[in-house]
């Protein structure tokens, strides 16, 4: 399962959908609640981090010629217990994620479509979906992103045309509304939200060469990360000052679509669409959940593990006990700091120890066939 | 196959043969007296007598006056008839059962046996699964022989070969794999042949029963091997790179790989200018997707989301479903149900009773159930529309049937979320398929952009000058001339 | 798979189905009150909420007769939410605002109460569109909602139309929810709504159906707007103030002036409406010590109101009147400066700015911790007007 090689266009693919789903539920409505307007200007500080750190990863994967593992990488250079404490790391962060993920789409169907269910209801489906897309491989996600990616973009692209008539750009000046710090304060604490290219540490040994890796994920990054910009500018335009006041910042743009009065919420339509890649998005880190699980306890099964996809899937129960929003007010302020080292600071290092990974390794092979003449000389 | 045994005896061969089959009422013996004796078996439901009298028995009465051996024999035969000699038992009787007469000479090790197969069958014909209006219109039939005849007239080339395979313990059904030689893949057809040469089973009846073991792992729902019945679309998909399998009394020839794609595509889509195909397809494709869909959308609408419905045709649905005794979900599972039980009892019932009957259903089941209160019109509707456009797609007609009842619950269960996650799930599933290395959902997961001119859309035949990448044709991937 | 594994199998299937239909939960649209318009009035004496719905009732039959297809329910409560589960209790399904198109709030609700309490309810409302047109009532919203139309159909429907759709063409402002409530959070917390009158025709005949001629007759004058500050009403401004305010601050046309005619045909009739076809009003301002002044620039574009000619889409009309003269444009500009000069009367007198002056000057000299009007009071603000007006 985990031999499936992908290329660098369906990476691209992936980023293009990952990057604005799951920001426009209830990102921009928090972020407003802390910067005011200002809201847009803390998602493109973040994005344009997050851009620097995907090209890093992308030189990783380039240089690491001989298809070696993310764990191979990382026990052969920060040694095995450090890296255990960062995939335990890893495990927490995208857990928090899926949970608080889930939570949005949860509030979503149930305050916006009105599809109210218990959460044991609502999870047991998506788990299923996630599980299967993970069973069947990475190759599968990329796939099923790659097909539904025209369709995510067309849906995409109409939300936010819907408003076009109806918003008011007074409403984002002046500009910027906050001072530097404030806005540097928001960035540090939204930093939770972003870095969605993680996932491709756990495929570093999965993607075939390409000549032009960088064009084609930084363009589909590009885009993305434009789109997710322009939402919130969109939402901050037709809100205003309303924006903190509000929950799910989608549902609360799309219903400005034009000629809405008597034919039907259509909008709802093409929201239903873009949810899709939020699931995706789930999917994804329930992949990388499953990696990290499976590399911190030395599973080296390349079949589909079922207890170990079972413990990943289960933690995201723990709405259950503790609703995500209290899990973020207690556990963020503690967390945002080890996050932030996995997210920004470990993929400008990750050349570095890919490339001190792959010399080893080259040392292995050189050893490995020295001893073998030795044994034939004998 | 069958494993060699016995050590050669032609005169021990033709005692076992009588004391196995001597009591069967089509077995005859003619023992022709020549030097030396030569005993002539057949059977006679499998035999032509007229090939018989002319192609064996008048040129042996003409070597009288010769010695005779299998080889002297052999040749005369071959000028009329098709001879081998039967090097073990099985092979023998293997022959015999397939309508070959058998010549034992006394003090032969070698059994001579002589093609005098009777043409036993219905002519070529228009099939009834494929019915266009521009292009060809021969069929198959359930001799292999005239099947192979419909190839081999459109595939005039050294390079178009066949590999004879025998399957079934007690049918030996007659399989044969075609394929043009520098065109096809080599491990792919190394691999069908392995795996149809590794069936053991009792018989096989039909090439449907082949298709199960053609499949690398077993998968809920879609067909991963081809079949049709036409030759031009057979050939068409050789000339792709793909291989063909005629089994003796099926006139369904399958064809693997197999693409999710190529059932969109008819057989008349060759016959018509590009942009009209393209438009066809592009129409079945959306039927398909109404058909399978469209109920799972409207029941849920009706339970949890109204506010998409625009609001006139919401007063519209009020209006008509404000008595109907059941849930939106019981009623579109209703008219479903009614709609397959129709189907099903069309497909059974007889020629003379069909119109009447058919008649019955459509005003009893939709018009006397929708003024009696039972069912809605839009349900009724929805329904009908939604079991006409799974035709588009007649190889996976069932499946799909299945696929809407599937999804109509799940919307009126769990609404837009179990829409949602269904149609991913299904996605996923099927992009995750894969036979003989190729994807099935080619040339769309994963993306193969020179593939796509002729998937949904369709580009002028003249301007396909590459062969598809999906099927891997890297040796041989443009289609050029001499 | 042996034969337990696959019961097992089947009665987990069983299981999660159960599970699952009972985990969701849904009605269905026969099961709902489909809510076309609200109308929301304010009890005095009891201090209660009275809200009147207009629910989609189906027919049951193709007989039955196009336009009646709704029903008045009335409910009550202390709270919005109280008196909509009023509702629920006296029809016995759950009302469903996702079709609710127009929000009215009678005189009573929006002169005695602070209309936050009410709309923050629609406006936190997932179901309830923000894009939803609000307005006010003279009178009771319930007694307007209890009309007969003109044209027969739901009144909501009847009323959207007239406001979203024909609005803009026939110089008819109105206000989105979403609007509405940024405007009083902002600034100089100010803002509009439309008014709705109801002007009864005594002279109609009784219709033929009996449910019909229980209800009055007559038609809905939409062109006023009222003017709220802080969620409570400060007044409503008449014809001409409202006519400036959607010349100074809406992107509606159709304005029309009447001018006298004054070309030399003696066949010409002595006065000409002129209808205005497009607007466009910039504001600039500039503060010069503690005085900032303000300037609106207004470019109208006007056409003589002939046959069949209504705002932009008009294409065919006879030639009567060969072009406007400079006279008649001037007649038009001096009629524009008269209302303008009616409003800034109306808005000096009630201290709010509902034509973005305040917006203005935020946006050109930056944002503070200060409320805007101790920066800078009304009475510190110069307002000069200069009015474009050209033919179409």
């Amino acid at each position: 399962m985990m031999q499936n090689k992908v290329k660098w266009s369906q990476i691209a693919l992936i980023l293009l959908l990952i990057v604005p789903g799951g920001k426009y539920l209830s990102l921009p409505a928090a972020l407003a609640q802390q910067v005011g307007k200002d809201s847009w200007i803390v998602i493109a500080v973040l994005l344009l981090l997050d851009a620097i750190c995907l090209a890093m990863t992308i030189k990783a994967a380039v240089i690491n010629k001989h298809n070696l593992s993310f764990n191979s990488v990382l026990t052969n250079t920060v040694g095995a217990v450090p890296s255990k404490v960062i995939y335990v790391i890893f495990f927490v962060l995208l857990q928090m994620r899926i949970i608080t993920l889930m939570a949005s789409v949860y509030k979503l169907f149930a305050a916006t479509f009105t599809i109210r269910s218990s959460w044991v209801g609502f999870w047991l489906p998506i788990s299923a979906f996630c599980l299967l897309v993970v069973a069947k491989g990475f190759k599968t996600i990329a796939r099923l992103n790659q097909l539904l990616s025209v369709l995510v973009m067309f849906s995409l692209v109409s939300i936010l045309i819907y408003p076009a008539t109806q918003l008011d750009v007074r409403n984002l000046l002046p500009l910027p509304q906050s001072d530097f710090a404030t806005i540097l304060q928001g960035t540090f604490n939204s930093t939770f939200w972003f870095a969605d290219y993680m996932f491709l540490f756990f495929v570093l040994d999965s993607i075939c060469p390409s000549r032009h890796p960088y064009v084609s994920v930084m363009s589909g990054f590009g885009v993305g990360a434009v789109l997710t910009v322009l939402m919130n500018v969109l939402f901050i335009a037709l809100y205003g000052p309303l924006a903190p006041y509000t929950d799910l910042a989608m549902s609360k743009v799309s219903q400005f679509a034009l000629a809405l009065n008597t034919n039907g919420r259509l909008d709802w339509l093409s929201l239903s669409v873009w949810t899709t890649s939020v699931f995706i998005k789930l999917a994804l880190f329930t992949f990388s959940a499953y990696k990290c699980l499976q590399f911190l306890i030395g599973n080296k099964q390349l079949k589909f593990n079922y207890w170990i996809g079972a413990i990943v899937v289960v933690f995201s129960l723990t709405p259950l006990f503790l609703s995500s929003d209290k899990l973020l007010k207690y556990m963020l302020p503690y967390t945002v700091y080890p996050f932030c080292v996995v997210q920004y600071v470990l993929p400008l290092f990750l050349p570095l120890l890919v490339k001190i990974a792959n010399n080893k390794h080259d040392k292995r092979i050189v050893e490995k066939l020295n001893l073998s003449e030795v044994a034939a000389n004998e | 196959m069958k494993n060699k045994s016995k050590v050669p005896v032609a005169q021990q061969y033709l005692k076992d043969l009588q004391s196995a089959y001597g009591d069967s009422e089509d077995f005859r013996v003619r023992t022709l007296a020549l030097k030396p004796e030569v005993v002539v078996v057949s059977l006679d439901t499998m035999c032509d007598d007229n090939k018989i009298s002319h192609c064996v028995l008048e040129p042996l009465l003409c070597l009288a006056q010769q010695t005779l051996s299998a080889d002297i024999v052999e040749q005369k035969l071959s000028f009329a008839v098709k001879v081998t000699k039967a090097v073990n038992y099985e092979q023998m009787t293997e022959l015999f059962f397939n309508g070959y007469t058998l010549i034992f000479i006394q003090g032969e090790s070698k059994v001579v046996c002589a093609d005098t197969r009777i043409a036993l069958g219905r002519a070529v014909m228009e099939p009834p699964t494929s019915i266009v209006l521009s292009g060809p219109r021969e069929g198959f039939v359930e001799d292999v022989k005239t099947n192979l005849t419909l190839l081999r007239k459109r595939l005039k080339t050294e390079r178009f070969k066949t590999v004879e395979l025998s399957v079934g313990k007690y049918t030996n059904t007659n399989v044969t794999v075609c394929y043009i030689d520098d065109i096809v893949k080599k491990d792919v057809l190394e691999e069908i042949l392995q795996r149809i040469s590794a069936i053991d089973t009792d018989g096989i009846l039909d090439s449907s029963y082949l298709s199960s073991y053609l499949e690398s792992h077993r998968t809920l729902l879609f067909n991963r091997v081809g079949s049709t019945e036409k030759p031009d679309v057979v050939c068409g998909k050789l000339l792709e790179g793909r291989v063909a399998i005629i089994v003796d009394g099926s006139p369904m020839v399958l064809t693997c790989p197999y693409l999710f794609i190529e059932d969109l595509q008819a057989p008349g889509d060759y016959h018509q200018s590009s942009d009209i195909t393209s438009v066809s397809r592009v129409l079945r494709f959306i039927s398909v997707i109404v058909s399978v869909f469209l109920p799972a959308m409207f029941v849920c609408l009706e339970k949890y989301n109204y506010q998409i419905i625009p609001l006139k045709f919401l007063i519209t649905v009020l209006n008509a479903t404000e008595a109907i005794p059941f849930s939106p979900l019981t009623e579109m599972l209703l008219v479903i149900v009614i709609f397959d039980i129709l189907r099903e009892a069309n497909l059974r019932m007889p020629t003379a009773v069909g119109m009447s009957l058919s008649l019955v259903g459509a005003i009893v089941l939709g018009d006397a159930a929708v003024k009696a209160g039972l069912l809605g019109a839009p349900a009724v509707m929805v329904g009908a529309l939604s079991g006409i456009g799974l035709y588009t797609m007649p190889q996976n007609t069932l499946v799909l049937s299945l696929l809407r009842l599937i999804f109509t619950f799940i919307g009126g269960v769990m609404g837009l979320l179990g829409v949602i996650i269904g149609i991913m799930s299904l996605i996923a599933y099927m992009v995750s398929m894969q036979d003989y290395g190729v994807p099935f959902l080619a040339p769309y997961a994963p993306a193969i952009p020179h593939d796509k001119q002729d998937a949904v859309l369709q580009s002028p035949l003249a301007r396909q000058h590459k062969r598809p990448q999906s099927l891997n044709n890297t040796h041989n991937a443009t289609r050029r001339g001499k | 798979m042996n034969r337990g594994k696959k019961i097992l199998i089947l009665l987990g299937c069983g299981a999660l189905l159960i599970f699952l239909s009972l985990s969701f939960s849904g009605q269905d649209i026969s099961a709902r009150a489909i809510v076309l318009g609200l109308g929301v009035d304010w009890d005095e004496q009891t201090k209660q909420y009275l809200i009147t719905a207009e629910i989609v009732s189906p027919g049951g039959g193709s007989d039955q007769q196009v336009g009646t297809f709704s029903k008045l329910v009335d409910g009550r409560g202390d709270t919005m939410s109280h008196a909509l589960s009023d509702i629920y209790a006296q029809t016995g399904r759950k009302s469903s605002l996702g079709q609710c198109q127009i929000l009215l709030l009678g005189e009573s609700m929006y002169k005695n109460t602070d209309l936050l309490q009410c709309l923050s309810y629609f406006s936190l409302s997932e179901a309830f569109k923000d894009s939803s047109s609000v307005c006010c009532t003279v009178g009771e919203a319930n007694a307007l909602m209890n009309t007969q139309l003109p044209l027969s159909g739901s009144i909501s429907m009847t009323l959207v139309e007239l406001l979203k759709d024909a609005g803009k063409l026939v110089a008819v402002p109105s206000t989105t929810l979403n609007k509405f409530m940024q405007s009083q959070m902002v600034l100089t917390r100010s803002g509009v709504l439309s008014v709705i009158e109801y002007v009864e025709n005594k002279d109609i005949q009784q219709s033929d159906n009996a449910g019909d001629s229980q209800k009055p007759q007559g038609t809905y004058k939409c062109n006023t707007v009222a003017v709220f500050k802080d969620n409570r009403f400060v007044t409503a401004l008449d014809d001409t103030q409202s006519l400036a305010y959607t010349l100074l601050a809406t992107d509606c046309i159709g304005q029309i002036y009447t001018v006298k005619d004054d070309h030399d045909n003696e066949y010409n009739p002595q006065l000409i409406s002129a209808v205005v076809t497009d607007n466009s009003c910039d504001i600039s301002v500039e503060q010069q010590g503690d005085k900032l002044n303000v300037t609106f620039t207004i470019d109208a574009e006007v056409h003589s109101l002939a046959n069949g000619y209504h705002g932009k889409e008009g294409i065919f009309f006879p030639k009567w009147t060969e072009t406007m003269t400079d006279g008649m444009l001037q007649q038009v500009k001096d009629s524009i400066f008269a209302q303008i000069e009616e409003y800034f009367k109306a808005q000096q007198q009630y201290n709010f700015d509902i034509v973005n002056i305040y917006k203005a000057y935020e946006i050109k000299y930056g944002a503070s911790d200060q409320p805007i009007q101790q920066r800078l009071p009304m009475e510190n603000i110069v307002i000069d007007v200069k009015v474009n007006v050209t033919e179409n």
